[in-house]
């Protein structure tokens, strides 16, 4: 029996860079060099002999001599306990995490088994480190209090945190497309995942009902990009069903606010503009009769017209009124038919000017006939408010000019401009408002209840067209709307 | 109950309300007479944007015989005010004004004229509200409301006349 190895296999061990133990079939220690006394702690003359499950902690010892056993059955050259953590016991007591790779040696006294033993104290720490910090990063992803997964370039989510289990179930190595969607859906989220894997992020919002339950969700697809390519992508899901439900509560408190607002407004603007036809009606009719016996007739005439004028603007002033509860309402319908647009504004020229009788209005149109799709009686109201507005506006012997052009194929454009002072830039969209009234300052008094245009707008609107004002060169205010052309 | 006896709506013995007499006294047909003198020869001026309303205004006062000056603009009513060689009998204006508010005209005129004696202004505005009122009281200006008839319009007036020529 070999006691312990020498000669010139002992001088090759010797100069092995590792540390190196060799032990005979009864698991003596015959041999160990300088390297592996260095990390053992053991001189070679006190172990070379001894068993050499001194250099194991005591609690694996038996598990080490049932594997000894199992070596020499099969005996060729391996890494030993491959994917286990081995430990060596130094003399001090103190282990040592250690790779060993054996390797039989058949000799004339039977097979040595070499022991090659590497310290991986270092690397098992930076492993430990490594762990700990994917640990760490996991759990953060993990607690995530929003949907997270992440997919490869192929799709298949190989990463997904708690919140995105609870929603989808479990994910990992499935692709989204799996999750049921339907045909349209897929073709909508082939196209999201393209413009993601080109490197753009894509985010939209959407809300589903799942068990009765309506949910809004903030969805986020981003690409993971590595050394300037994409390698797959994120999805980010956050529920934004309370901060929409707190949202829609907060929109519908200042709807209503507004709403309150402007009924203040209407009843304010309505008594004002009641009163002051009213006042007119009133006052000439008392005139006429207390001084009856005074008035020439032609001044008797124009009590009576001023009184009509009066009952006119009353007139309009309600049917503004109802027009504009029923635009709230929903409830007025265009009749909308294709329809010549030049005697629609003939007409409402020749209407104003019966009102305006001492106003030049200048008519341009681009042809005789504009076929448009509109509903004429809506249109008229429209003109005649634009027309009236203007010639309101309008300084004594200035003309109010009305043009109907053919913008392109599509679009007609009408205009009506004044020759008046204008308004300032900034209240350039004001004016469509409900209850705007002139700014201050102007010098020509301004009545009506600040609805005409707000109405004309809504028309205009409804007709799938537009409606601005502007100021042309020469001074003025213009307002255009424009008219689908058929 | 006596105090009530002189004026409309005379009650008779017979508890009957007298209808018809209190409508003729309602609507009295002058036939070129004014109906009370005290405005003629007086310079007025009328401060009201509303063409209508100022016309009609200025209309009742001319048939009283006034001589009237109208304004649609604070800004002209000031100028008015200025340039008269001397102060108007009355001043009716409007709150509702397109430039500034009758509150502001009715303080320039009082850099002028400090004393409502002076040049006295009467308030003619479809505000109802109870605190311009308090505030025409406190300003000892007269508040008078539209609509309004050509009748309560002159009865409205006339206490705030200035007395002297």
């Amino acid at each position: 029996m070999l006691k312990s190895l020498k000669g010139t296999a002992a001088e090759f061990l010797e100069a092995v860079p590792d540390a190196i133990v060799v032990t005979d079939g009864g698991g003596r220690v015959v041999f160990i060099n300088t390297t592996a006394v260095s990390l053992l702690g053991y001189r070679p003359e006190e172990c070379v002999g001894r068993i050499v499950e001194m250099f194991i902690p005591e609690r694996f010892r038996r598990q080490h001599d049932d594997s000894v056993g199992q070596y020499y059955a099969d005996a060729q050259p391996r890494t030993m306990a491959a994917g286990k953590d081995l430990v060596a016991r130094h003399k001090n007591g103190r282990e040592i995490p250690v790779d060993i790779s054996l390797s039989p040696l058949p000799t004339d006294n039977g097979v040595l088994v070499i022991a090659a033993i590497r310290d991986v104290s270092e690397r098992r720490r930076a492993e430990e480190a490594l762990r700990e910090s994917e640990a760490r990063l996991l759990a953060a992803v993990e607690n995530l209090p929003f949907s997270f997964c992440a997919c490869d370039a192929d799709g298949r989510c190989f990463m997904q945190n708690a919140a995105s289990r609870e929603t989808w179930g479990d994910r990992i190595g499935q692709r989204i497309e799996d999750t049921g969607m339907d045909d349209d859906a897929v073709a909508r989220w082939d196209g999201t995942r393209r413009r993601v894997m080109a490197g753009k992020v894509v985010h939209w919002e959407e809300a589903s009902t799942r068990d009765g339950q309506t949910r809004v969700e903030y969805t986020i697809i981003a690409p993971i990009q590595r050394d300037g390519r994409v390698t797959g992508f994120l999805r980010v899901g956050i529920d934004v069903t309370e901060r929409h439900r707190a949202l829609d509560l907060e929109v519908r408190l200042r709807a209503s606010e507004e709403s309150e607002r402007l009924k203040d407004a209407l009843l304010g603007t309505v008594s004002h503009e009641l009163r002051s036809p009213i006042s007119v009606i009133h006052g000439y009719a008392t005139t006429a009769l207390e001084y009856a016996g005074r008035l020439s007739p032609d001044e008797l005439i124009q009590y009576f017209r001023d009184i009509d004028s009066a009952t006119l603007r009353l007139e309009r002033l309600v049917s503004d009124l109802l027009i504009m509860s029923r635009l709230d309402a929903g409830a007025l319908t265009m009749d909308l038919q294709p329809m010549d647009i030049v005697p629609v504004v003939h007409e409402a020229v020749r209407t104003t000017g019966i009102a305006a009788r001492q106003r030049e209005f200048r008519t341009a149109t681009e042809s005789a006939s504009i076929r448009v799709e509109g509903d004429p009686a809506r249109l008229l109201e429209v003109l005649s408010n634009l027309l009236e507005n203007a010639d309101k506006f309008s300084p004594e012997g200035e003309p109010v000019e009305v043009s109907v052009e053919t913008a392109d194929e599509n679009l007609v454009k009408v205009s009506v401009r004044d020759r008046g002072s204008g308004i300032p830039p900034r209240e350039l969209d004001a004016i469509f408002g409900r209850f705007y009234r002139g700014a201050a300052g102007g010098r020509t008094p301004v009545s009506g209840a600040g609805l005409g245009l707000a109405i004309c707008r809504s028309i205009i609107q409804a007709h799938g067209g537009r409606i601005w004002a502007s100021l042309p060169a020469g001074g003025g205010l213009q307002i255009t709307f424009s008219l689908r052309q058929v | 109950m006596a105090q009530f006896h002189s004026g409309l709506g005379e009650f008779d013995r017979g508890g009957r309300t007298a209808v018809a007499r209190a409508d003729q006294v309602r609507h009295p047909v002058s036939h070129g007479v004014p109906t009370v003198d005290v405005l003629i020869d007086t310079s007025i001026l009328v401060v009201e944007d509303d063409l209508a309303v100022q016309e009609f205004v200025a209309g009742v006062l001319r048939l009283e015989g006034a001589i009237v000056v109208a304004a649609s603009t604070g800004a002209d009513a000031l100028s008015l005010v200025n340039s008269a060689a001397s102060p108007y009998h009355l001043v009716v204006l409007d709150l509702c004004l397109p430039d500034i508010t009758g509150w502001d005209v009715l303080d320039g005129i009082r850099l002028t004229y400090p004393s409502p004696a002076e040049c006295p202004v009467v308030i003619l505005t479809a505000d109802v509200d109870d605190e311009s009122r308090r505030r025409a009281a406190g300003l000892s200006v007269g508040f008078l409301t539209k609509p309004i008839g050509a009748r309560e319009l002159v009865a409205g007036l006339t206490p705030f006349l200035r007395q002297g020529s």
